[in-house]
């Protein structure tokens, strides 16, 4: 293998896609607007209207005549994201059906009366209902609330603590490293089966291939062009999401960049062995829900493999997205060095390996 | 004079039905320039592409240059123009010889010499910073014959080098083939201009994948009993 002929097949690309303003955008903006957005998704969190309707009729107690209903009432007041309207029941009822409630709290007439007495009080939490997730979020809200109060009557008191994370963590942060493998595995691939084909449909690799440069010398090149713009693309992801998205990251940079290194190998390969099946650009997008989709869905970038059924749950381990997924939230969320990793590398490397096979064997296909 | 090429008993053929070349024998001599004369479809552009190493034969024996030559040492010393000019359109003229230049094992001052006068020979002084894309047909097949050039090849191949070139610059092409030879160089050229062909020391003519003959013009012509290349083709067309 000669060293200058693979830095001059890296140098020739680099230099195209700096001629080539648009494609630098869609490597190196997009991802920062993707996460922007989804920042801003993620942070934004609805303020839910909640009727409260208190129809519980006071007691007498040795302290004198008392509404027990009053610290569940100021409790719930103090609930975060609710926005709360004092309503009677009639209205309450309506405001539900016209949209302008959420849900409403209802609290029966003989609820200190019933205290007293010793038998269950009686508190009624009426949803609106056709939004689920909506209906959870209430649900889950007024939960914890009605919880803590229960809890601190009786005077025990909640800890809680995280391995992991934190209480300033959000979702954002879970999601942020599995974006910077998928943006990097999504282009790569992209733009090295766009790059092969055009190399095939405008014959410079007839060129190529009647010059002294082997296979192995090609694609060690492309994927050195290719790894300088997806680390690049990485860094920039790496910081903005740091510094301007205020993810939290734990990690080290450098393993980041290594599992990034290993899934860029099998994404350039596996973009010259799939630019081999294709006879135009139109055809290569149309792998992109063939190989990617699958990805986007199974491979923990948006839903956890743990909760999805036996069968896609064996597809997921069969992507090498959840794997690089996997490693980078070991990395940038939990802190965890290599070696703790090491399963996904090694899956990864696999991964590799056999897309250079197959690149190998289809590199000269049509020529 | 050496023999650089040498071919015998060669068959090539694309499923499911095409016979692109039948038991084809063919010598060249160094030194000289060779034209394969025939009409498109006759198997030019395939026998150039099985001496240039990209396509590998069904049957027959191909020596080229040196048999006892690595590929990649073979490789080195021959240039070749394909038929489309396959260049980086997004590159520029410079970037462009700049890459194949050094895939060939040029580099530095060496490198950007040969560079230079390869622009001069194909008169493209001025835009050396144009990207491909922005040049003309006629233009980019001239920077396809210079990136053919650039690394001084022993044989150079040239597929249909002077379609869409104007005919004063076609003129100064010819002159340089023969200052090439002169220099050593052998060259390969395909063409279906007959007008082409009568410039070349020694032709090969081609039908169906078939060598109807092959030798230098007069011989043709004295064997044949005709006056002109396009007479003696028919000719041998009908034997």
């Amino acid at each position: 293998m000669s060293i200058k002929r693979i830095l001059a097949v890296a140098k020739r690309i680099i230099r195209q896609f700096i001629h080539d303003r648009r494609t630098l955008g869609l490597i190196f903006i997009v991802p920062l607007v993707l996460l922007s957005i989804l920042g801003a998704l993620f942070k934004t969190t609805r303020a839910f209207e909640v009727g409260f309707v208190n129809q519980d009729v006071a007691v007498v107690t040795p302290v004198g005549n008392q509404k027990l209903s009053q610290k569940i009432e100021d409790s719930l007041k103090n609930t975060d994201n609710f926005v709360w309207q004092i309503k009677n029941l009639e209205d309450a009822g309506s405001d539900l059906k016209n949209g302008s409630l959420d849900a409403y709290v209802l609290l029966d007439k003989n609820f200190s009366s019933d205290i007293l007495n010793k038998k269950t009080p009686k508190l009624t939490i009426q949803l609106e209902g056709s939004d689920p997730n909506a209906s959870q979020q209430v649900l889950g809200l007024i939960n914890q609330n009605l919880t803590n109060l229960f809890t601190s009557q009786k005077g025990a008191e909640i800890k809680v603590n995280f391995l992991y994370g934190g209480e300033k963590f959000n979702s954002l942060d879970y999601f942020a490293p599995v974006f910077i493998a998928f943006f990097a595995f999504f282009f790569v691939f992209l733009l090295t089966s766009v790059s092969f084909l055009r190399e095939r449909s405008q014959g410079t690799f007839e060129r190529i291939f009647a010059s002294p440069v082997n296979n192995a010398e090609l694609v060690v090149g492309y994927f050195l062009g290719f790894l300088v713009f997806a680390l690049i693309q990485s860094l920039i992801v790496l910081l903005y999401t740091i510094y301007i998205l205020g993810v939290h990251f734990l990690g080290s940079i450098w393993f980041v960049f290594l599992i990034e290194l290993i899934l860029v190998v099998g994404s350039v390969n596996l973009g010259i062995f799939l630019s081999a099946f294709a006879k135009n650009e139109l055809q290569v997008v149309q792998f992109i829900p063939l190989v990617l989709a699958p990805q986007v869905l199974l491979s923990g970038l948006l839903f956890p493999i743990k909760s999805m059924p036996a069968v896609l749950r064996w597809l997921s381990y069969a992507m090498p997205l959840t794997y690089a997924n996997n490693a980078l939230r070991d990395i940038m969320i939990k802190g965890k060095d290599l070696a703790s990793v090491s399963f996904d590398i090694y899956i990864l490397i696999a991964f590799a390996l056999l897309m250079i096979l197959l690149a190998a064997f289809s590199i000269r296909k049509g020529i | 004079m050496e023999t650089i090429i040498e071919v015998e008993g060669l068959n090539k053929r694309f499923p499911p039905d095409i016979h692109a070349l039948v038991e084809f024998n063919l010598q060249v001599k160094e030194g000289i320039t060779f034209g394969l004369l025939g009409p498109n479809g006759s198997g030019k552009t395939t026998l150039i592409r099985i001496l240039v190493g990209i396509l590998k034969p069904d049957l027959g024996r191909v020596m080229v240059i040196n048999p006892s030559l690595h590929w990649s040492e073979r490789a080195a010393k021959i240039g070749y123009m394909t038929q489309s000019p396959a260049l980086y359109q997004d590159l520029t003229v410079a970037e462009n010889l700049d890459f194949f230049a050094t895939i060939y094992g040029l580099s530095g001052k060496e490198k950007r010499k040969r560079i230079g006068e390869l622009i001069s020979l194909v008169k493209l002084q001025g835009k050396e910073n144009s990207p491909v894309s922005t040049l003309s047909g006629g233009m980019r097949q001239r920077v396809s014959l210079a990136v053919s050039l650039v690394h001084n090849p022993e044989l150079v191949f040239l597929d249909e080098p002077t379609v869409g070139i104007d005919p004063s610059l076609r003129i100064e092409f010819w002159d340089y083939f023969k200052t090439l030879n002169n220099e050593g160089t052998t060259i390969v050229l395909s063409t279906h201009v007959m007008e082409e062909a009568g410039r070349c020391d020694e032709l090969a003519l081609l039908r169906d994948g078939r060598l109807l003959a092959q030798g230098k013009i007069e011989k043709l012509l004295l064997e044949t009993g005709t006056k002109n290349l396009e007479e003696a083709f028919l000719a041998l067309e009908g034997t």
